[in-house]
């Protein structure tokens, strides 16, 4: 069996992820590419006596080095030198899409053109001269129809045939006298000072790539000759073209794109995106745009939170059948610490989390809805406007929408934004957007404290707390730590389409993993953890004799008394008891005793678990958001201040550990994940303080 | 005249791009440069930004940046 490598390259929304799934099917593994954080996904295609391995490149409209995205490409192709590059081309849309394809060219790689979306150019009455265009570029051409699965046949045979020929693009693009001179003294020094860069990068290519304004391979360069060539150069083509060298290179890109296009592309009728300019028209015109972006909203989350209900229910009572089946097998009224551990612990931390795997499904299925059918940018497009007042961007809203499901998939979703500044402020902010793991508290704790006729104002009411919250720190992030102009705003509107169910349901699964994992690995270690912590120490010597009492008890009402008065001392003895007594006095000035305290560090950990802890410490035994007797306790013991003062608080306080270990994973740096743990944390200290001590000035809600 | 003052439908071929380098470098990759055709299509409900088309693509772009680019009207 021979073994070929095969990359796929392409403009964003050119088809290449359905093209990627159509010829590996669910062979494929998601991965990075090494100490970056751009997403590899590479999959096997199995075709007569060969095995393909395809990698899937980041969608680029360019190779330009100015995104992470463009510089990981680049590598790949330079590094590993693939057998075939295949370049998945949205043919409706050819001239910019050949962009990509002519830097490939120049690079001398093994190409195919991939002509896809065959039926939407021919449906605008595009006719291409196939055998010609592909002479002009010199590289096969195969069209295709990603998502009927048409012209995959021909694209593997296509892929094995350029592999075992090496035939390389034997076209050269003409970049003009004055540029191809300087190129050709920027190579000769090249060849001459910096012999190991030559062996990696062709002296020609990298010349071009310097004159590019490449400052990646830039920074390559040590040799001053070349440096004090390629500053003359420069000049010299700023003066003869009167532009940068790079824009001087691009009009020769385009103008060979051009070239070719003119000699071999009709277009019969007039027909251009008629479908996609009918909806553009509705969807963000002047008046209409706004309620209908607000309607989708609440679309989204209406359907969200009513469909999850019954999913919710039975995963919830299947966690209660498997935790009652483990404890089965032991004997009936035994104490086994293996038996608590696992009830208590793994099921009751883990499944406490998995249960919300149907929420945040479907919101997930909803955002992917939005964006396969393109309208998430037009999201993007009508909120700029107000994004860029807080100092944020029209990008920045889909992560920010995200996050209500969960911050994990929501804080990896701001690598669509290219600019630093913008993707750390969203990733810092994010947080702020209320997820669903912090529902279960508000469930708890809200129809507890107040009538059900205001019970759903309060909720929103802390939702809007939060974007609120987001909103100003964002605010004073842009104009403090992250000084400077907020980045340009080009972004692709593409045409509207209808999703297929595949590519939705990939998507949806592909975002709600991430969840899952965390709740695998993350909660499950923390919930071993925290079981320990408010287990252990045991204590062995009682204030009273328990054991004896409680036989002699002659009451079910007096037993049962005594039982909790047990269990209140052995929490009160262990670890994390005293942790949260050590923090009393921090807690203190925001109404907050140790009971809280010890949920409050359960909660650090991952929010799910703050409700399970404060049953654990109010010896309720196992509690969950519907525990009308851990509500009745919590309503003895506080009045409705202190329940909104632990609302406030969880919802802006430390994010849970997954978060800042995403966070630090896709900052790069564990700075800004300690920064967004301690700056949250300060700033939910400060705000439920100032809402518990305006609530004592005027007694509200103190009981 | 220049990019930001045009209206919807109206049409526009590129005179010069002057947009700072890293931007205008980026509008070039996108085919937005000297020469290119420029239809303009209704902004954003809020007014900006603005909704452009070019080589039979849409995009978006800020007023505050198409302020730079110098277009003549066709
Ligand atoms: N009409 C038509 N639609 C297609 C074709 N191939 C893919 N699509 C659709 O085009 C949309 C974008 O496809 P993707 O495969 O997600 O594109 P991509 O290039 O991976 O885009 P990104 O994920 O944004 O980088 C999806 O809605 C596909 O269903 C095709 O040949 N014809």
């Amino acid at each position: 069996m021979k073994k070929f490598t095969i990359a796929l390259a392409g403009n964003p929304n050119s088809g290449k992820t359905t093209i990627f799934n159509n010829l590996t099917g669910a062979h494929q593994h998601v991965g990075n590419y090494a100490g970056v954080t751009v997403e590899k996904k590479e999959g096997i295609c199995n075709y007569c006596d060969y095995e393909l391995n395809i990698v899937d490149l980041p969608g680029t409209y360019s190779l330009a080095a100015t995104s992470l995205e463009e510089i990981v490409s680049r590598d790949f192709l330079i590094d590993t030198k693939p057998d075939v590059v295949v370049v998945v081309l949205d043919s409706a849309n050819l001239e910019r899409n050949l962009y990509l394809a002519v830097q490939l060219i120049e690079m001398k790689l093994p190409l195919i053109l991939l002509f896809n979306m065959c039926d939407v150019s021919k449906a605008r009455g595009i006719e291409f001269d196939l055998a010609r265009l592909s002479k002009l570029l010199g590289a096969p051409i195969v069209e295709s129809i990603g998502r009927k699965h048409m012209g995959m046949d021909k694209l593997k045979k296509t892929i094995v045939k350029v592999a075992e020929a090496q035939s390389i693009p034997e076209v050269k693009i003409q970049y003009g006298d004055d540029l191809e001179k300087e190129i050709y003294n920027i190579s000769k020094l090249l060849e001459q000072y910096e012999t190991n860069l030559i062996k990696h990068y062709p002296a020609k290519w990298l010349a071009m790539k310097l004159l590019d304004h490449d400052l990646d391979l830039q920074k390559k360069i040590t040799s001053q000759e070349v440096l004090a060539q390629l500053k003359k150069s420069t000049t010299i083509i700023e003066e003869n073209y009167g532009d940068y060298p790079e824009i001087a290179i691009a009009d020769m890109r385009y103008g060979f794109i051009s070239g070719a296009c003119q000699q071999t592309i009709k277009q019969t009728i007039e027909k251009r995106h008629e479908i996609s300019d009918i909806i553009d028209a509705v969807v963000t015109n002047r008046i209409l745009g706004i309620p209908i972006f607000l309607f989708l909203m609440y679309l989204t989350f209406q359907f969200t939170f009513t469909l999850s209900e019954a999913p919710m229910g039975w995963l919830e009572s299947f966690f209660g059948w498997l935790a009652d089946f483990i404890s089965s097998l032991w004997p009936a009224n035994s104490h086994s610490d293996l038996k608590a551990l696992l009830v208590d612990g793994v099921i009751g931390g883990v499944g406490g989390v998995l249960v919300f795997v149907p929420n945040i499904m479907l919101l997930f299925l909803a955002i992917s809805l939005m964006e396969d059918t393109g309208y998430m940018s037009r999201a993007a497009f009508i909120m700029d406007r107000l994004m860029t007042k807080v100092g944020l961007q029209g990008k920045s809203f889909i992560p920010m929408l995200t996050g209500f499901g969960c911050s994990v998939p929501a804080i990896m979703a701001t690598r669509t934004l290219e600019n630093r500044k913008d993707r750390l402020i969203t990733m810092l902010v994010v947080p702020l957007m209320s997820c669903s793991a912090k529902l279960p508290i508000y469930m708890l704790l809200i129809p507890a404290f107040f009538e059900t006729s205001i019970q759903p104002q309060v909720m929103f009411g802390i939702y809007l707390l939060g974007v609120f919250l987001a909103i100003i720190c964002a605010w004073i992030l842009r104009f403090t730590i992250f000084k400077g102009e907020i980045t340009p705003f080009v972004m692709e509107l593409p045409i509207y389409r209808m999703p297929t169910l595949r590519g939705v349901l990939i998507h949806m699964l592909e975002k709600s993993w991430e969840y899952v994992k965390k709740a695998g690995t993350v909660i499950l270690a923390i919930s071993i953890i925290l079981w320990f912590l408010s287990t252990y120490p045991k204590k062995t010597e009682f204030s009273k004799n328990y054991d004896i009492l409680i036989e002699q008890a002659t009451n079910i009402a007096d037993k049962h008394e005594l039982e909790n008065q047990k269990k209140a001392e052995l929490v009160e003895y262990t670890l994390a008891s005293r942790v949260g007594k050590l923090i009393e006095p921090v807690i203190k000035p925001i109404g907050f005793d140790w009971k809280i305290g010890t949920a409050l560090i359960g909660a650090f950990a991952a929010k799910e678990v703050f409700v399970a802890q404060l049953g654990i410490v109010y010896s309720e035994g196992e509690t969950d958001e519907d525990s009308q007797s851990l509500r009745d306790i919590l309503k003895q013991s506080y009045g409705s201040l202190v329940a909104v003062c632990i609302m406030v608080f969880c919802l802006i306080s430390a994010p849970c550990m997954a978060t800042i270990a995403v966070t630090i994973r896709e900052s790069g740096s564990w700075k800004w994940g300690a920064f967004q743990l301690i700056g949250l944390t300060v700033m939910a200290w400060i705000v439920t303080f100032i809402f518990y001590n305006v609530g004592m000035f005027f007694s509200w809600g103190v009981s | 005249m220049y990019l930001s003052d045009l209206t919807k439908n109206q049409q526009a071929k590129v005179v010069r791009v002057g947009c700072e380098r890293a931007l205008a470098c980026r509008l070039a990759d996108m085919g937005l440069r000297k020469g290119a055709e420029i239809t303009v299509k209704p902004d954003a409900p809020l007014g900006d930004p603005m909704h452009l088309m070019v080589l039979g693509y849409d995009f978006t772009l800020r007023k505050k940046d198409a302020k730079h680019i110098v277009v003549e009207v066709l």
